[in-house]
């Protein structure tokens, strides 16, 4: 009888470990910011929070720059996920047809991940920012010189260029990802599709685009949540300034500005909640994938 | 033969493309070994005289070295933590059925869609009342928390694969679950704990949100935050900026050389589903 007891309890002692720790730093964040949300609280310890019901949401919604981070996040999602994975797609193809210099190819477009998120934005805000930068000469050299623009302070471009950043560096791993989800599809499928005459760009779309739907989709999810929760590249792009600039506004930054920068901390959660229900439906998506499994 | 021919335009198409993508690498490491003053008078061309004393400087004078302790410190403390907590619960995944088992295993995954910048404060609130802000252990704390999603993710998959024969022989034999764990499944496993702890590492070296918010004093910084100091040290002095972001790159890209095959397979194993 005892060691029926112990039999039960051991799947449980041995997942303790990551349990505590998953659920004290994921779980308690989740209430203690759901329950904060309304409150009226400048988050210093000492000062006591004031519960003010629902008025946080209705504030941060007329929020004056609301409406502009969530334009911008939107963007933000849009472009990333139709140009990465866009481009995934094509490259993983090209990778896998084994064009010359496959190898190199994906190595190199994999290389600007491994590069600390800090770097690559020093590294482009030279190239894109600097007076008499790689972006600005190159179009004078072109003679395009009236295509010139600031770059990073004018509100419709500033977004666009933090995407191109965004994109260099995270492209690469949707590749890698796409490229071995084609490599595992069987070659004999190619090869009897070859045999009924089918050519390259319908073996692609008849075989391969199906067989890798999931790993499209599975892509498509990790780039979609990765934007709308936007935060470390327009951060570091408007130069860590302490007050954020409009143009570079992103939900997550707002949530930043309001909570550590004007210590509105209930109004800051209130954001934070709007952009959680974005993820919702994503937290969905992967739960249903795993039960399918 | 067609085909061999088309292998061979896009190829050299994409192997120019490749370079050109590259190119801000090149840039930033030929910026960083010039002058100050052929920043400006020659931005493009290869320096005339090849700066190295930039390295030392920035190296030396900009508390660059003990970030990058701090950040080697981190990452290590990461990697231990997260492979050791995270085996423990994929061991109890794939070989024990249990009471709850698909909900537990549930709660972990979600959170590889969790919005964590919207939960930045709290953390913050929380590290403050364990007295953890300035200390490394809150940033470890929390790049675990990253990471163990996606570690669970791959290493129950990958366990599922070891055949139950081993475990059985191995119960009969009279050993204990945890013998079991280190003495048959980590030597079959260790490839896989290689592939998560190289992802874990550049995930940690690269983390900066919560290393920007949880460590504010310059002494306890890690590299990414660090390099924010670097700027503002440095102001115009793009040189040293870009010594600096080269020597952050260092460590990622000799991982990255050693365990390149180990990271492609990881994330093909782990992101199959």
């Amino acid at each position: 009888m005892r060691s029926m007891n112990k039999k039960v309890i051991v799947p449980y002692i041995f997942l303790l470990p990551a349990l505590f720790l998953w659920y004290f730093l994921s779980l308690y964040p989740i209430i203690i910011s759901f329950y904060y949300s309304f409150f009226e609280w400048d988050g210093f310890p000492g000062h006591t929070p004031v519960f003010v019901g629902l008025a946080n949401y209705i504030d941060s919604v007329h929020d004056i720059f609301f409406i502009s981070a969530l334009q911008n996040t939107f963007i933000w999602a849009f472009f990333c996920v139709v140009v990465a994975v866009g481009a995934a797609i094509v490259l993983g193809a090209a990778i896998n047809f084994k064009v010359v210099g496959h190898k190199f190819i994906r190595v190199a477009l994999f290389l600007p991940w491994m590069i600390p998120v800090s770097s690559s934005c020093f590294i482009w805000r030279y190239i894109i920012y600097s007076p008499g930068g790689l972006l600005d000469t190159f179009l004078k050299t072109l003679g395009l010189d009236y295509l010139k623009r600031g770059w990073l302070s004018e509100m419709d471009i500033a977004i666009y260029m933090m995407i191109v950043v965004a994109l260099w560096v995270g492209t690469g791993i949707q590749v890698l990802i796409l490229s071995s989800a084609m490599g595992n599809v069987s070659p004999e499928l190619y090869d009897s599709a070859k045999v009924d005459g089918a050519n390259l760009i319908q073996r692609f779309a008849n075989i391969t685009l199906p067989l890798i739907s999931s790993a499209i989709m599975m892509s498509i999810s990790l780039v979609l949540c990765g934007a709308l929760t936007m935060f470390t590249y327009p951060y570091l792009l408007s130069a860590g300034a302490t007050a954020v600039r409009a143009q570079f506004l992103t939900l997550a930054l707002l949530v930043y500005q309001q909570s550590f920068l004007n210590f509105k901390i209930g109004k800051g959660f209130a954001t934070a909640w709007l952009m959680i229900l974005l993820e919702v439906g994503l937290a969905y998506y992967y739960i249903r994938r795993v039960t399918e499994r | 033969m067609k085909e061999d021919f088309l292998r061979k335009i896009v190829g050299f198409i994409l192997i120019i493309f490749s370079i050109i993508y590259l190119i801000p690498v090149f840039y930033a490491i030929n910026l960083s070994l010039k002058s100050m003053n052929e920043l400006y008078t020659n931005p493009f061309g290869l320096p005339s005289q090849i700066e190295w004393e930039n390295y030392p400087e920035v190296w030396r004078n900009s508390g660059l070295d003990s970030a990058f302790c701090n950040s080697l410190i981190v990452a290590t403390a990461t990697i231990i933590l997260t492979l050791t907590v995270c085996s423990l619960a994929a061991y109890s995944f794939s070989t024990f059925q249990f009471k709850g088992r698909r909900a537990i295993f549930l709660s972990f995954i979600i959170g590889l869609a969790l919005p964590w910048p919207a939960f930045l404060f709290a953390i913050f609130s929380i590290m403050r009342s364990l007295n953890l802000i300035n200390n490394l252990i809150s940033v470890i704390l929390m790049h675990t928390a990253l990471n163990i999603p996606f570690s669970i993710l791959v290493l129950t998959g990958f366990f599922a694969t070891i055949p139950k024969d081993y475990i059985d022989a191995a119960r009969i034999d009279g050993a204990s679950e945890l013998t079991i764990l280190l003495k048959v499944f980590l030597p079959l496993t260790i490839p896989i704990m290689v592939t998560v702890a190289t992802l874990v590492f550049s995930n940690s070296w690269n983390e900066f949100m919560f290393a920007l918010v949880l460590l504010q004093r310059r002494e306890v910084r890690t590299i990414p935050v660090a390099l924010l100091d670097v700027q503002m040290q440095y102001q115009v002095k793009t040189n040293y900026l870009m010594a600096a972001s080269v020597i952050a790159t260092i460590i990622p890209l000799i991982i990255f050389t050693l365990f390149y095959r180990r990271i492609v397979e990881g994330l093909t194993v782990g992101l199959k589903g």
